[in-house]
């Protein structure tokens, strides 16, 4: 019983890390790309707000601040328009494969996030409770210790290519049907390279367990034993995202909004919020495997307790924040690429870097 | 209970979305039938406690394997291929086939009950693969050279 109720509680808290990251994104993204392209950005929902009664009046100066942040405008109004438009569904498109669209590509990424562990492991000592005797608990903050934890977030990447392809197939229209099989052909692609790449880190680390290659860097980070896997890994990572350089799919010169054409409203929003979940979980594998987790060199956490857990999962958000601003400024940066030069960039030059790298490390750790 | 709860559940999957591959005469449909086929299939596995097999038969078949064929699918015009059963007589012979099939599996599966001792972890796993049936897993290895050999082959423009 208190195995569940504490199971719980840990989705709960997962679940509301990823919204909040992906909200955190979402913020940033606008003001960003403002800041990037010398705008102002969101800055008047609430801008003026002085409030009617005592309460919203004592309010008013903090609603005044996140309204000229644009907090209030990207994060509440723009959900609330999202559920309040029309639900369009294109002519002659079997709507619950047009509505299985966003669905597959936004379920298989919050699903990924079930293998990634946000703090090392503590224990809740034995505590009494109104004469109630509880614990002592042993928690996992990884809310399914899968022996194959790094290959399943691969395997469920691999699943929101349907998502996608179905988007575009159930548009009923030229743009999104090619922004459908571009996305496809593209997640295809570089799936290969960051499937090898990933298998550098498991050669390196000698196992597929996240948790485990996290302890593994207590000493020295992923990055300084393989840095040319990291590079592979991140760029293919931007290219899986469909965002940054790499967003032929729904390239707006061309293809008017690619996949997502014909969405509106929330369905719109879930294509969106499973992008910016997947830059989540992105950055969270790359600082996991890479960039030590909770670990950073020359210090040394509590082990086991609370604090230690508390402090571990605030590095580990530190370093998780930081890859999502970075890949948000990069695609804000890095003008889009040429289809011919994505797809020999994937098969011609990645492909066999990440090979030849592959082989290299097996030598290496074989020595 | 639980488990067995949720065993039923996937194979009342498996078996529906079999029946609906079969049956339905849009390719589009069968072709993600099958894809809700191969996952229910890797969620029994799963609930074997094979978590590595349950990974890679996503990845490799659904994840790989179905989306090309989804691609295919979603490139050639669909009114050109909507269920065409050439002749009865290819009905009856697969039946008979998969009959025969059926009555030599089903009475050695029944007697092979030690297989479900093996742990699933990855390590258990590989140490199978490469020690017990290593020369299995060469094999199978130089059979998937040759394929992608030949596919390389048959895909080369003639002139090249």
């Amino acid at each position: 019983m208190d195995h569940y109720i504490i199971l719980i509680i840990q989705v709960v808290f997962v679940l509301n890390l990823i919204l909040g990251l992906a909200s955190l994104c979402t913020w940033f993204e606008r003001k960003a790309s403002a800041l990037i392209q010398d705008r102002v950005g969101a800055n008047r929902a609430g801008a003026f707000y002085r409030g009617d009664n005592f309460l919203s009046k004592s309010a008013s100066p903090f609603i005044r601040v996140l309204g000229k942040l644009g907090v209030i405008n990207t994060l509440i109004c723009d959900s609330v328009k999202g559920i309040m438009k029309e639900d369009f569904i294109p002519k002659g498109v079997n709507p619950i494969l047009h509505a299985s669209g966003p669905f597959l590509a936004a379920l298989p990424v919050f699903v990924s996030f079930a293998v990634i562990p946000f703090a090392p492991d503590f224990t809740i000592p034995a505590f009494t409770f109104f004469s109630y005797d509880f614990g002592p608990y042993d928690i996992k903050m990884q809310l399914a210790p899968l022996d194959a934890g790094a290959l399943f977030i691969l395997a469920m990447g691999s699943i929101a290519v349907y998502g996608v392809a179905i988007a575009g197939f159930t548009g009923n229209n030229k743009f999104s049907f090619l922004g459908g099989l571009r996305a496809a052909a593209q997640m295809i692609s570089y799936e290969l390279a960051m499937g090898i790449a990933l298998a550098t880190a498991i050669l390196v680390y000698g196992t597929t367990d996240i948790y485990a290659m996290v302890e593994a860097q207590k000493t020295v980070w992923g990055i300084i034993m393989m840095p040319i896997g990291f590079v592979i890994l991140f760029i293919t990572g931007l290219a899986e995202t469909k965002r940054g350089p790499f967003d032929m799919p729904e390239s707006e010169s061309e293809l008017v909004a690619g996949y997502f054409t014909e969405y509106s409203g929330m369905k719109f929003l879930l294509f969106w919020l499973g992008e910016f979940a997947e830059i989540a979980l992105f950055s969270a594998v790359i600082s996991l495997l890479f960039f030590g987790g909770w670990n950073i060199p020359f210090v040394t956490l509590p082990e086991g307790t609370i604090f230690g857990a508390l402090l571990g999962h605030t590095i580990l958000m530190t370093k998780i924040v930081f890859f999502c601003l970075l890949q948000i400024v990069i695609r804000w940066t890095i003008p889009r690429f040429r289809y011919d030069q994505l797809m020999n960039l994937g098969w011609k030059y990645l492909l066999p870097l990440s090979l030849v790298n592959l082989m290299g490390t097996a030598v290496v750790v074989l020595l | 209970m639980m488990n067995e709860l949720i065993f039923y559940l996937l194979a009342g999957l498996v078996l529906g979305s079999s029946l609906a591959v079969l049956l339905i005469p849009n390719p589009m449909y069968a072709t993600l039938s099958l894809v809700g086929n191969l996952l229910a299939v890797a969620g029994i596995y799963a609930l074997l406690n094979a978590h590595f097999l349950a990974v890679v038969q996503v990845t490799v078949y659904a994840g790989a394997v179905m989306v090309l064929v989804l691609f295919v699918i979603m490139l050639i015009n669909n009114r050109d291929f909507e269920a065409r059963i050439p002749s009865k007589i290819y009905f009856f012979l697969a039946s008979a086939l998969v009959f025969l099939f059926l009555y030599i599996l089903i009475p050695r599966l029944s007697s092979s009950g030690e297989a479900s001792n093996v742990e699933g972890s990855v390590r258990s796993f590989g140490l199978l693969l490469f020690q017990d049936y290593v020369i299995n897993f060469q094999i199978a290895g130089i059979l998937l050279l040759a394929a992608m050999v030949g596919a390389i082959m048959i895909g080369r423009r003639s002139g090249d």
